[in-house]
């Protein structure tokens, strides 16, 4: 399953739409389908944000036996390695807490396998949950 | 689709997903909160950081003048996320 999406958050009805469908599809209990929506609409929204002036984003969806993998790719977009430790501290206080980071290291949280590459003004970023 | 509903004044109800694109209008509501409220999760199907940061900065707003919100009735994985960004520790989750 793949589409493609307008560099905007309206455009996430879209986005939930496709990993609904691909959930259904791969027969996904929510277990699955909720982290990897989650990390979907993270780095979705981080391309939107952070790469305001850059074209359509592409989201691809395939399913297998062992595992199911969402890819998405940027394809005008200056590098940023979304797999970095984001430093995000977990254990500060009330006060001391900041949100910058927090989707991120989420998805770092969330996903059996998180992959990033950049080449030639593509970013290309894959999630991997084991089923 | 994210709906917020008030059972009374100090009880918010959320229903729906609480993601990016719904992040501003729960600010609005989250905003006019005073004192302690509880907020409802029992209607929340999903939450993601936008959400979170929501939640964080009103607990920030009440903490200041001695109240806070207090979350109750998430489903497991809206409350494996809370525990993952360390916010269980923040907040009371009853």
């Amino acid at each position: 399953m793949q589409q493609t999406f307008g560099r905007d958050f309206a455009e996430l009805t879209r986005v939930f739409n496709l990993m609904d469908a691909f959930s259904a599809q791969q027969e996904l209990g929510p277990s699955l389908s909720f982290p990897l929506t989650m990390a979907v609409e993270e780095l979705f929204t981080n391309m939107v944000k952070y790469n305001a002036e850059g074209g359509a984003i592409e989201i691809e969806c395939t399913g297998g036996p062992e595992r199911v993998q969402i890819r998405l790719l940027d394809r005008d977009s200056a590098p940023f390695d979304v797999t970095e430790d984001r430093q995000v501290d977990t254990s500060a206080s009330l006060h001391e807490r900041t949100p910058g980071g927090l989707g991120l290291h989420l998805v770092q949280k969330m996903m059996d396998e998180f992959h990033y590459d950049h080449k030639d003004r593509v970013t290309d970023i894959r999630i991997v949950k084991y089923r | 689709m994210l709906e917020i509903s008030k059972a009374d004044e100090s009880t918010v109800l959320l229903k729906g997903r609480m993601d990016a694109s719904q992040a501003d209008a729960a600010h609005e509501v989250m905003d006019a909160l005073t004192g302690t409220c509880t907020v409802d999760f029992a209607g929340l199907e999903y939450i993601s950081s936008a959400g979170l940061k929501v939640l964080l900065a009103t607990q920030q707003r009440l903490w200041e003048s001695g109240g806070e919100i207090v979350l109750q009735g998430m489903t497991p994985h809206v409350r494996m996320v809370f525990d993952l960004a360390g916010f269980d520790s923040v907040f009371k989750i009853s």
